[in-house]
């Protein structure tokens, strides 16, 4: 059975992010009040202190994870992480918990334990920084995602099948990426096929279409695009929309979000990353 | 006066080091009379320092002879004693942050009483107790169904807010013995094969019965478990079984 494999240190997986730095994640979510490129930051880092803090246990973090996150905006497609990590493509999870580039005082609210909240400050460790400059070179961000994958499954051949996320917000300018998306979607471990999401955000919170089929019309070409190259969700994440965000998915969803908020952003990021709570 | 002999086997999940077992168990091996108490603790995988927690519950379990109905009383000093064992101060960023999560075990704790003949079984999560009269099963408890055992059981945390504190925190049951009894007391991996296999109508037991006792040999109970474990007929985590004889 497909996605069954088991994921610990002598069989760890993966997780690749790509992520648009081009000029216009520049414009901002007025529900926060914060900027596409700078939402997604915030996600992406507080997912790997999440992993992180999954995969630690007494004596030191576990490597079930490799991690990578590729920008592509100005100057090509290239790793994103800063500080002692910079230039990696994928890195192992207990190298990304003693290699922050810095860690952040944010505030939180929390629970005063008499019904009301308190702010607090809680420690928010950076691993690369919100950039939005330059075009949207999302075909190369996605050949060098195939050269990453394909290095990886080299390495690993039995691993749970690798996830990787796109975020964007415009169209392709250095070309048609859908042929690099279905290279990649056409990789396997012998426990399935590589997971492609493609997580498009708009400022505007409207029209959001979010894990359709092929069934839902789709505005334009470009969503299209998007549509056509994602995976279909594999069944156990289907289930965790179904049974953790209420969602009624047809059979053939696909792992695809169009015009999505910061809200769903982050969503489409729980249900990607959900082989994180697979770890045995 | 009923006697018992008890045999113990405990094993880490295939590709972790033997250090990393995250099972705790009180079972002295040899034989007895009078009164005996045996336990098993499963420190959960997702949590850290679960074995230190594991390890405490077990042991005031041991020392407390009302450890369910003051377990909310001495919380507080297990608690303390479990921080103790952790040098909190000086942990990294990650654990700290994991620490404060806490830990989580299942645990299940059998009072054996062999003058009144009584076994007195509490339990929280999915670590399991069984009762065989003549080679049949007669009691398993608080799961009586392999396919209830799930990845998400309610557990013993170390932070008194995540414990779900019902009408009855602990479950309770008990078990008149007889001579040629025999009590099993196990953690979720090994108690999910009894049931399947039973549910199979097949015999467990006589093939337990034949593992030799952990502190003469532990290859054997290794060799059985990683032949399960190869064949997938038993889920590959840190496993725990208590073998009680009753004479």
């Amino acid at each position: 059975m497909a996605y069954s494999a088991e994921i610990s240190r002598t069989h760890p997986s993966c997780f690749l992010f790509l992520i648009d730095q081009s000029g216009s994640m520049s414009d901002v979510f007025s529900k926060t009040n914060t900027s596409k490129s700078a939402a997604v930051a915030d996600a992406i880092n507080r997912m790997l202190q999440q992993l992180v803090i999954k995969c630690a246990k007494s004596e030191g973090v576990r490597d079930y994870y490799h991690v990578g996150v590729i920008g592509y905006g100005n100057g090509g497609a290239k790793p994103a992480f800063l500080g002692a990590i910079a230039g990696q493509n994928l890195v192992p999870i207990s190298l990304i918990a003693k290699t922050p580039a810095r860690v952040e005082q944010r505030t939180k609210k929390v629970s005063d334990g008499a019904g009301g909240l308190i702010e607090t400050t809680v420690k928010f460790p950076i691993w690369f920084d919100a950039v939005n400059e330059g075009g949207t070179p999302m075909k190369e961000a996605f050949t060098t995602a195939n050269d990453i994958i394909r290095n990886w499954l080299g390495q690993h051949p039995d691993c749970f099948p690798p996830v990787v996320m796109n975020f964007t917000d415009g169209e392709s300018t250095d070309g048609d990426p859908l042929d690099e998306m279905r290279n990649l979607t056409s990789k396997a471990s012998s426990d399935g096929n590589v997971i492609l999401f493609n997580v498009h955000a708009s400022v505007r919170s409207s029209n959001i279409i979010s894990f359709c089929g092929a069934e839902t019309t789709l505005p334009d070409q470009y969503a299209e695009l998007l549509f056509n190259g994602a995976s279909i969700l594999p069944d156990f994440m289907k289930k965790v929309a179904k049974e953790e965000y209420q969602y009624s998915l047809p059979g053939d969803a696909k792992a695809f979000v169009l015009n999505g908020d910061i809200e769903m952003i982050v969503t489409a990021i729980e249900i990607g990353t959900r082989p994180a709570n697979l770890l045995r | 006066m009923l006697s018992c002999t008890i045999k113990s086997f405990t094993c880490v999940k295939a590709g972790n080091s033997t250090d990393e077992n995250e099972d705790s168990l009180l079972a002295p091996s040899g034989s007895f009379e009078g009164n005996i108490r045996v336990a098993v603790a499963d420190g959960a995988t997702e949590s850290s320092f679960s074995l230190e927690w594991a390890d405490l519950l077990v042991s005031y379990y041991k020392d407390f002879p009302n450890f369910e109905t003051d377990f909310f009383t001495l919380f507080p000093d297990i608690k303390g004693s479990w921080l103790d064992r952790i040098d909190s101060a000086n942990l990294e960023w990650y654990a700290q942050q994991k620490l404060e999560l806490g830990a989580f075990a299942s645990f299940l704790g059998a009072d054996i009483d062999l003058s009144t003949k009584l076994v007195k079984i509490i339990a929280v999560g999915d670590s399991n107790f069984f009762a065989f009269k003549n080679g049949k099963m007669i009691q398993a408890f608080p799961i009586e169904r392999s396919e209830t055992f799930s990845n998400t059981p309610v557990l013993i945390s170390s932070e008194l807010h995540k414990n779900k504190i019902e009408d009855e925190f602990f479950k309770k049951a008990t078990f008149e013995i007889a001579t040629g009894d025999v009590l099993i007391v196990a953690t979720d991996a090994i108690s999910q094969w009894i049931l399947k296999e039973i549910e199979q109508e097949n015999y467990p037991i006589n093939e337990l019965l034949d593992l030799p006792d952990t502190k003469i040999d532990s290859w054997p109970f290794q060799n059985w478990l990683d032949k399960l474990r190869r064949l997938h007929l038993i889920k590959n985590d840190d496993t725990t079984l208590v073998l009680i004889e009753i004479a």
